[in-house]
């Protein structure tokens, strides 16, 4: 097998790829902050680690506020930590027994979280990404 | 010697009481035994320590990092979440077990909590345990560090503690065991042992006393040490007995012998190789008047004491040495009174160079043969040397003639004795017989010898003569006397005469018998020439 040959292959893989993804956009989830926040993507790191509460602060150095989707709650953290709610439960239930950080707040929709996101600089929520609008920004784009 | 001081003495009298005996083997062996198991007891006892403390570090360090094990999720989820009160909760948690000195949990280089005093440095003498903490959701990724400082001072303690618990246990028992040991010994051997030695210490050899035997040690080793101390004491008694028996029969066989010894007529004496006396008896100090044996201040010797007769001792004694056998000879001493002191003395050789000797008075037994001897050389009759006398002293009298001298040697036979006797009896002629002899022995010196040979031939010899005119007077002296009447006592006389033949010899070297024949010879010639009358024989001088 040449090179060359490799190369196309390997081209139109990732042409297929993107394709297919651009299908799928509807299944994705989306992190929103407010798009006067001053931050413009976070990586994935960032986000578990405010999600989990190790960071209090966004990267541009607003106190964040995170918000939990509940009917989201339990897909968004399968896909961004890998990790089943029970056990993002059982974390934060030993940290709100005795400890000072606080777990997300939990919104029982997309748009009540949408909204939120809307209106405070500082909050950081997840929604599907089909429902995401110009009220928001997304800034790490998670597929399920 | 009797038999009571040749028996034992008393041990008793010499030796320490037995009581501290006793006491001084239950006290060596429980010393013994408590040095041993004391010595044994601090070694285990410092051996325990040692493994106790390494014990409990181990056992603390494995608590510890089971506990840090327990509270490792929590402090991971403080630390991730950078939330100093979760942390100060579980670091206080942790704290709160006593052998936790000191918890800090540290979050990327800071401390999120701490809890506890940090130990002077002296005090740590474990190691700091340290355990990373790992994010709950990425197990790779570390988000901080959880450090416990045991609590060593604590620990210490407890192993102390645990050990001197060890030491109670050990020494209760060892008290019990050495508190058994000095027991069974003092109860089993030691008692036992005392109980024999005292009996044997009390013990009279000789009384037929028995050491009991221990009562429930029949069988073993110190029931037979009893018995086989009862047999020794047994043995020893006979032994006793017999030496006692055998020295009184060497008592009695010795007070016979000394009683032999000092009351024998017979000297007895022991002489040693040169002739000095080592002891003697009574009856030598009285006879040789030497002092007792045992009061003499000086050595005597056998040769001053029986004068100088010291070169034929000498040579006895040389025999009786050399030859290993009986030497005997007779010696002479001057005696007191009834003539000279004759000792017969024997000497046997004994060992060591020393002889035995036995003297006898032997004095009459030679008075005796001097008698016997005299007896035969005189005539019963004249009591006139007879022919074995003159035969025997004529050859001395040549012997002894000095140089220049002469002797004579006279036959006197007499004329018409056998008239006399015929016609007046024997006992006549007896009686001239000794009449004659009497004259012949008036006429001659009293060293000149007078014999009668035959039943009338006299012999007289003259010695020391100067000259044979003196044999020719005294000649013609006997014939002269002997020509005169002889009275016989009871009125009657005897004539007779005497025919003389004379032998003279200036050399000493003449032969008796030679001389006897010559004049012999001489007197026939005077008989012949008409009797009463004297001859020289031819060749005479």
């Amino acid at each position: 097998m040449t090179p060359a040959i490799r190369t196309f292959i390997r081209r139109g893989l990732a042409l297929w790829l993107a394709l297919g993804c651009a299908c799928c956009w509807a299944t994705g989830i989306a992190v929103i902050v407010n798009p006067a926040s001053g931050v413009d993507s976070l990586s994935r790191e960032e986000v578990s680690h405010l999600f989990l509460g190790r960071i209090k602060n966004l990267s541009s150095g607003l106190s964040a506020v995170v918000i939990d989707t509940l009917p989201q709650r339990e897909a968004f953290y399968q896909a961004l930590l890998g990790r089943g709610i029970t056990e993002i439960d059982a974390y934060w239930a030993r940290l709100r027994f005795s400890g000072r950080t606080q777990p997300p707040l939990r919104l029982g929709d997309a748009n009540a979280v949408l909204e939120r996101v809307a209106h405070e600089r500082g909050a950081i929520g997840y929604v599907d990404s089909a429902l995401v609008d110009r009220r928001v920004k997304t800034v790490l784009r998670l597929d399920y | 010697m009797t038999t009571d001081s040749a028996s034992r003495p008393n041990p008793a009298d010499t030796a320490p009481p037995p009581a501290r005996r006793l006491s001084g083997v239950v006290w060596r062996t429980t010393l013994l035994i408590l040095f041993f198991a004391t010595l044994v007891g601090v070694l285990v006892a410092l051996a325990s320590t040692v493994m106790v403390t390494r014990e409990e570090r181990k056992r603390l360090q494995q608590n510890l990092v089971e506990l840090m094990q327990t509270v490792e999720r929590t402090a991971s989820i403080a630390a991730f979440a950078r939330d100093e009160q979760l942390a100060a909760e579980v670091a206080r948690g942790l704290l709160r077990n006593s052998s936790v000195a000191r918890v800090v949990i540290a979050e990327g280089g800071r401390e999120l909590a701490a809890a506890g005093d940090a130990p002077a440095e002296a005090d740590t003498k474990l190691p700091v345990l340290a355990r990373a903490l790992h994010s709950p959701f990425a197990p790779d990724e570390t988000v901080g560090e959880l450090r416990v400082w045991p609590a060593s001072a604590r620990m210490d303690r407890d192993a102390g503690a645990y050990s001197r618990y060890i030491m109670i246990i050990l020494g209760v028992q060892l008290i019990t065991v050495i508190l058994s040991v000095a027991w069974v010994v003092l109860n089993v051997v030691t008692r036992p042992v005392k109980k024999l030695s005292d009996e044997l210490h009390q013990l009279k050899l000789g009384s037929g006393e028995r050491i009991m035997l221990p009562a429930g040690h029949r069988g073993d080793e110190i029931g037979r040490l009893a018995e086989d101390i009862n047999g020794l004491i047994g043995h020893m008694g006979d032994l006793l007995a017999a030496e006692r028996d055998m020295r009184a029969q060497r008592e009695e066989s010795e007070l016979k012998y000394r009683l032999l010894f000092e009351s024998a007529q017979t000297g007895i004496f022991t002489l040693d190789g040169d002739g000095f006396l080592r002891d003697w008896n009574p009856w030598l100090s009285r006879t040789l008047g030497l002092p007792t044996h045992g009061e003499a201040t000086r050595p005597y010797a056998l040769g001053e004491v029986l004068g100088d007769d010291s070169s034929r001792l000498d040579a006895l004694m040389v025999r009786a040495l050399s030859d290993q056998r009986a030497a005997t000879a007779d010696f002479e001493l001057p005696g007191t009174g009834t003539g000279p002191l004759w000792l017969h003395l024997v000497l046997n050789p004994m060992q060591g160079n020393l002889m035995q000797g036995i003297v006898n008075d032997v004095s009459e037994q030679k008075r005796a043969e001097a008698n016997a001897l005299a007896m035969a050389e005189r005539d019963q009759l004249t009591g006139l040397l007879n022919r074995r006398g003159i035969e025997h002293r004529l050859g001395d009298a040549l012997a002894a003639m000095p140089a220049g001298g002469g002797l004579a040697l006279m036959v006197v036979d007499l004329d018409g004795f056998k008239q006399v006797n015929d016609n007046m009896g024997h006992e006549a002629g007896d009686r001239v017989l000794e009449a004659v002899a009497r004259q012949l022995e008036s006429v001659v010196r009293r060293t000149d010898l007078v014999a009668r040979i035959g039943g009338d031939e006299f012999l007289v010899v003259l010695g020391s003569l100067e000259s044979a005119d003196t044999a020719r007077f005294i000649a013609s002296k006997i014939v002269g006397t002997l020509a005169r009447p002889i009275r016989l006592g009871n009125g009657q006389s005897a004539s007779i005469g005497a025919s003389v033949g004379v032998a003279y010899t200036s050399t000493p070297s003449d032969a008796p018998d030679t001389l006897m024949r010559r004049a012999d010879d001489a007197m026939y010639d005077a008989k012949r020439a008409g009797k009463s009358q004297f001859r020289f024989a031819p060749g005479a001088a």
